[in-house]
């Protein structure tokens, strides 16, 4: 009886495949359309479907004239505030991870509220902040606006992993004269040391990916990152569509690559730390 | 701010229910299956203002992908101007928004798939139960942390949209396409009335919190008993 219910129908298979595919093939459509307009001539590029007929890179000579301080500014701001703010996070992390949830509950609360609050709310107040702090238009301003949005998420998820940790290590470590600082620099660091990375590249999506402050808090080439640099030739007038695209690419490929790169970390932070 | 209640109901109900049934899709024993999932994940991971930059160009009247595809398959009455038309913009833009936001609940619901014990589905196919009644009553129940996740977190981005809308029509035509969040950037950034741009934030706030704090407090609670 059961093997009978179990025997596997086969054209149902075939078209479980066909159907997996074609939804892969619709998700990649506009990945496709912009790479191939990226490499099309200016010729070219209103005949959509047409695959480019001899590559141009002069999209991206363009693109790379125009987005590369970008790029630069983006990694300057991303990796520091990434760094930072977990570095916060784990500090914030562990005394709560030590303490009765009782007690906790009201930091939790104000924790989750600081992490799902939309950020337009504060967005005025962090612009005339910005500028009585004279970090207006500068890259370390940007750094203290992320970091901010940054330690209610990397706080809650590190509490989670500092949570699985049994508490028997730390009577253990106490027994043998480790000081606090000392359990929480050798053990409590190093233990969840994937976790980390996964909060860490979590962490890059969004600061890298933010649009909304990088408009608000900065104005020139020198620090504008590539999200506000791309949206202003998206919005332009007369746009450019092949460079426009080739910019584009430009603007997500170190993301893309980071994300190809930790793929199993980025999926495991972005489940995990939300998750519980 | 009609729009936003707009984007709410958008994005309880399309990418969550898409992400769903793409994980029923691609859930069990298909080949390849690590590729399909990156390939479905990627235009997450894409940032928004890219994104638009894309589909601007799709959408683009004279030679965009969308009116020269419907040109090609004789559907030549079907073209629109899909971002200059009032009626339409939001629908366009949702879209967009859609190919991005569907990754996500497709990952979220595929990791929440894994976890459900095979056993559990196996038992209820021997007692005869029905490919329907098994995702009903063994499936969706299983998958409910998922799903609080799932509709939270995309219930929260509904009330933050800012940078989709922005980059692709920022806010127009004719204010069309508007929401809070775009409307207090002009008001605040472009005109400088940050009077009205505050007023509009603190209303933006209201409406999130009617939303955002029941989540909380079901979050902090769920943290409390997983402790305990």
């Amino acid at each position: 009886m059961s093997v009978a219910v179990r025997s596997p129908i086969r054209p149902l298979r075939v078209l479980r495949y066909a159907t997996v595919i074609a939804v892969c093939f619709v998700m990649m459509v506009p990945i496709l359309v912009a790479i191939s307009s990226a490499f099309k001539s200016p010729q070219e590029i209103n005949d959509v479907l047409a695959l480019p007929t001899r590559p141009a890179f002069d999209n991206f000579v363009i693109g790379w004239n125009q987005m590369s301080g970008a790029v630069l500014n983006s990694l300057m701001i991303t990796i520091p505030s990434v760094i930072l703010s977990v570095f916060i996070g784990c500090l914030a992390a562990y005394p709560l991870s030590m303490m009765p949830v009782r007690t906790s509950r009201w930091i939790y609360f104000f924790l989750l509220s600081g992490m799902f609050v939309p950020f337009q709310i504060v967005q005025i107040p962090v612009f005339y902040l910005a500028r009585f702090l004279g970090v207006y238009n500068t890259i370390p301003g940007l750094w203290l606006v992320h970091v901010a949005f940054g330690v209610p998420v990397c706080t809650f998820f590190m509490r989670n992993f500092f949570a699985t940790i049994p508490r028997s290590m730390h009577e253990a470590a106490q027994i043998d004269g480790c000081s606090t600082a000392g359990y929480f620099f050798k053990i409590l660091l190093p233990a969840p040391f994937s976790g980390i990375a996964a909060l860490a590249i979590v962490q890059s999506r969004s600061v890298w990916n933010d649009l909304l402050f990088a408009m608000t808090l900065t104005n020139s080439d020198r620090t504008m990152p590539v999200t506000a640099k791309l949206n202003g030739f998206v919005g332009a007038v007369q746009v450019q569509y092949g460079p426009l695209m080739a910019s584009a690419i430009i603007s997500v490929i170190p993301m893309l690559f980071a994300f190809l790169l930790f793929q199993k970390a980025f999926v495991r932070g972005l489940l995990g730390g939300s998750s519980k | 701010m009609l729009n936003n209640v707009g984007w709410l109901a958008f994005y309880l109900l399309v990418p969550s229910t898409l992400g769903l049934c793409l994980a029923l899709l691609v859930d069990g024993k298909l080949k390849g299956e690590g590729l399909i999932k990156v390939l479905i994940f990627l235009p997450y991971i894409i940032t928004p203002v890219a994104v638009a930059a894309v589909w601007r160009w799709m959408y683009v009247p004279s030679g965009g992908l969308f009116n020269a595809v419907l040109m090609t398959i004789g559907l030549g009455d079907w073209t629109r101007n899909w971002l200059g038309d009032p009626s339409i913009v939001n629908f366009s833009v949702k879209l967009a928004a859609l190919w991005c936001a569907s990754g996500f609940s497709f990952l979220v619901f595929f990791s929440g798939l894994r976890s459900i014990p095979y056993e559990y589905i196996e038992a209820a196919r021997i007692d005869g139960a029905s490919p329907w009644t098994i995702f009903w009553q063994i499936i969706l129940p299983q998958l409910w942390p998922s799903t609080v996740l799932v509709l939270g977190l995309f219930g929260i981005d509904a009330m933050r949209i800012f940078d989709i809308v922005w980059s692709t029509t920022m806010g127009g035509p004719a204010r069309a396409s508007e929401v809070l969040a775009t409307q207090l950037y002009d008001v605040g950034f472009t005109t400088f009335q940050m009077g009205m741009a505050s007023a509009i934030g603190v209303s933006q706030l209201i409406l999130a919190a009617c939303l955002i704090l029941p989540y909380i407090v079901y979050i902090t609670g769920r943290v409390e008993e997983h402790a305990e």
